[in-house]
């Protein structure tokens, strides 16, 4: 090689190691474990219906409550709520229930509860939403005396 | 490429030593003594993880602040920056990260998202020359929407991040 071939090759070297930058580092290894979350609640934990009226040769009239609202989150697909109640209401006392459903699921319609969970609404998932309504219904017929019942009515999520 | 070993002679032989030479004159400065960046706590791998939401909420983000970093620019002999960036293949969720100085002199830079392959970012710039060491406390932040799912659908995120000190 010649003078002028190595005074270019220097020069060049010269060059790029200027132009690098060097530099001190440190790393750290981070994980982000993402687990199941399905959670729901509802507006009001209290809600009372009353039968207090009907027309002559009728049933009793039913009362309607569609004050109380659920908001609901899950991170998983292919959920559905169940409903059911921790006690059955005596005689011929029922309460109805209706959810509306969130984005992507269908509502069972309104459904009378019992001590057994039942679909209430079905085929959604991966949503965080609010404000969707509940209606519940309660009945009676001529046959029970007045009464005064409370009873705890669960929604729970469950995979379909 | 050889490498002349007689004594100097003539003006050719100089030239060449001179010309070998000034590579590693150049060079040096910038891998100067006292320069460093290290963990002087909670250095060692970090989890994360997202277990809980209020219902109608997106679920609820994870931190972690128990890492501090400390360096020294002295060795770069110009003002320094320190900069981020991760490897993190199959990125399904979010994680960012802010450097907030405890001591020594700098300014804080943003919250940083960090993505797979992302370009390094600067998460402190302005370390002077007459004050080049400091430490400063790592917060990370994870975020997963409900539509992003769960590590069981798409596994764990596994980021190697990177912290660099270097010249600005």
């Amino acid at each position: 090689m010649n003078k002028s071939k190595l005074v270019a090759v220097a020069f060049a070297t010269v060059i790029a190691f200027a132009g690098t930058t060097f530099g001190q580092q440190a790393t750290q290894d981070v994980t982000i474990d993402v687990q199941a979350i399905n959670v729901l609640a509802v507006s009001s934990g209290t809600v009372s219906l009353t039968i207090n009226s009907a027309t002559a040769g009728s049933q009793p009239d039913s009362d309607t409550d569609n004050s109380t609202s659920y908001d609901v989150t899950t991170n998983e697909a292919a959920r559905k709520i169940v409903g059911s109640l921790d006690l059955a209401y005596t005689g011929s006392v029922s309460l109805a229930v209706s959810l509306a459903a969130p984005t992507g699921g269908t509502s069972a319609g309104s459904v009378t509860l019992t001590t057994t969970n039942q679909d209430l609404v079905s085929g959604f998932g991966n949503l965080a939403e609010t404000g969707h309504q509940i209606t519940y219904v309660a009945s009676s017929t001529v046959t029970d005396a007045p009464s005064n019942q409370t009873n705890t009515v669960t929604f729970t999520i469950v995979a379909v | 490429m050889g490498i002349e070993t007689s004594p100097i002679t003539n003006l050719h032989v100089l030239v060449q030593r001179f010309v070998f030479a000034l590579p590693l004159l150049v060079v040096c400065p910038h891998l100067g003594h006292g320069q460093s960046l290290s963990f002087t706590a909670g250095g060692g791998a970090k989890s994360l993880t997202i277990s809980s939401a209020f219902a109608g909420n997106q679920p609820d983000q994870a931190t972690d602040n128990t890492s501090e970093l400390s360096w020294d620019a002295s060795g770069i002999g110009s003002t320094a920056k320190i900069t981020v960036d991760t490897s993190a293949p199959g990125q399904s969720f979010s994680l960012y990260v802010q450097l907030a100085l405890t001591t020594g002199t700098g300014t804080e830079q943003v919250e940083r998202e960090l993505t797979d392959g992302m370009a390094d970012a600067d998460i402190l710039r302005d370390i002077p020359v007459g004050a080049p060491s400091g430490t400063g406390t790592l917060t990370y932040r994870a975020v997963a929407t409900a539509a992003q799912g769960t590590s069981a659908d798409n596994g764990s995120d596994m980021h190697s991040i990177t912290y660099t000190i270097l010249a600005q």
